[in-house]
């Protein structure tokens, strides 16, 4: 099972880019998601065909978090 | 696996069935995709600790884990969990937003512009019913009940627990306690509230089982359904209905005040385009509806949606009666 803090940090950068952004224009916000989500290197970003296939191939299970950022 | 989706773009609505109005939600599922459990409620606009906390949601997360070391033998409680046909594969495919969007966000353009939100796919389906003067259904008005609904309050920090019963309420009859964990509710395994508003969300019986851990026992229950017991689901927090007051008020904000009768204080009134459709029809704030095409009994302004928008088509006007200050006042309110 994924230890508590890390269930912990999960939750978290799903939720900060909005927080953290709050007075940037919306586009910024995206680009600036994207930008940091990515860079953290632990989530699949906008393309959930290929977390599909790497659930597949790995037999591990998908967490799928849907967020609005703008 | 972790996937982070941030458009409705070309989503797989044979798939993502979730609430729509939700600014944050989360799935949790096998690689063949099972889905093991659902998470993201709300029902307040501002208050979202109200409904989900980062605890909650480690527990639920943990259960879903536990879910797929379990897997396959419990495809029995899960199956109830799965999508249901849906009429769109895709938010595209709906006429209202056909044509318009991209597969994805254009991150070298209008980026933010280029997003098709989530909200967007409940508007959507719901025009598709309103462009063709057809009746909005309930479940389509009233989406995603909250167990508060059948008079269960789940605590925020746990995965389905029982912090809070309404007296009176089916839930009360049915014989919940607080502190009861809800396993199983309508034969599925449940790890959140959100997966309690997914049964009730589908509901189609007057009755639904239940099975909670009360101390080191499982306990047998059932809920019965009263009837018309969505409506009483309060939709005035959510993204959409800005536009279902659009269809059915003319953009008029009402206000509930209790009583015996009919009494929907305008509490804002509309002022650009089809939401000043109000205004141009002669309604002012603090006016109070106190007649609806001949209806003078008490409902909230959801209710009200659901008598107008089932009842009356576009091009409809429907004639209202307002009170302001001492005269009474009959106006005619457009359906759109």
């Amino acid at each position: 099972m994924r230890p508590p803090a890390m269930t912990r940090i999960a939750f978290l950068l799903a939720l900060l880019p909005v927080f953290a952004f709050a007075a940037e224009s919306r586009d910024t916000k995206v680009i600036n998601d994207r930008t940091d989500v990515m860079s953290d290197g632990r989530w699949i970003y906008n393309d959930f065909p290929k977390g599909l296939a790497e659930a597949q191939r790995t037999g591990k299970p998908l967490l799928v978090v849907l967020r609005c950022v703008p | 696996m972790c996937v982070r989706l941030v458009q409705a773009n070309d989503l797989d609505l044979t798939l993502f069935q979730f609430d729509y109005d939700l600014t944050f939600a989360a799935f949790f599922m096998n690689a063949d995709r099972t889905i093991y459990g659902r998470f993201g409620s709300r029902s307040d606009q501002k208050q979202a600790e109200k409904d989900i906390s980062l605890e909650g949601f480690q527990k639920t997360l943990a259960a879903a884990l536990d879910l797929h070391k379990s897997y396959p033998k419990n495809k029995g409680i899960l199956a109830g969990k799965q999508p249901r046909p849906v009429t769109m594969k895709r938010p595209e495919e709906y006429p209202s937003l056909a044509g318009k969007y991209k597969p994805t966000i254009d991150y070298e353009g209008k980026v933010a512009a280029s997003c098709l939100h989530c909200h967007q796919v409940r508007e959507a389906e719901r025009l598709a019913y309103r462009s063709q003067n057809k009746p909005i259904p309930d479940a389509v008005l009233y989406p995603w009940p909250m167990p508060s609904l059948i008079g269960l309050t789940l605590g925020p920090q746990e995965k389905a627990k029982v912090i809070q019963i309404a007296p009176g309420s089916p839930a009360a009859r049915a014989g919940f306690r607080r502190a009861d964990e809800i396993l199983l509710l309508d034969g599925q395994a449940i790890i959140s509230t959100a997966d309690v508003q997914w049964v009730l969300q589908n509901a189609s019986a007057d009755s639904l089982k239940a099975v909670v851990l009360r101390g080191p026992n499982s306990v047998n229950l059932e809920i019965a359904l009263p009837q018309d017991w969505r409506v009483k689901n309060d939709i005035a927090w959510r993204a959409t209905t800005w536009d279902l007051r659009r269809m059915a008020t003319g953009g008029l904000v009402l206000k509930h005040d209790p009583g015996t009768n009919l009494a929907l204080r305008v509490d804002y009134v509309g002022q650009y385009n089809e939401h000043a459709a109000g205004k141009r029809a002669g309604f002012k704030k603090d006016d109070v509806i106190v007649q609806v095409d001949g209806e003078t009994r008490p409902m909230s302004e959801s209710e009200l949606f659901r008598f107008l928008l089932q009842n009356k088509f576009k091009g409809d006007k429907v004639p209202i009666t307002v009170t302001r200050g001492s005269e009474k006042v009959e106006l005619a309110l457009p359906m759109q």
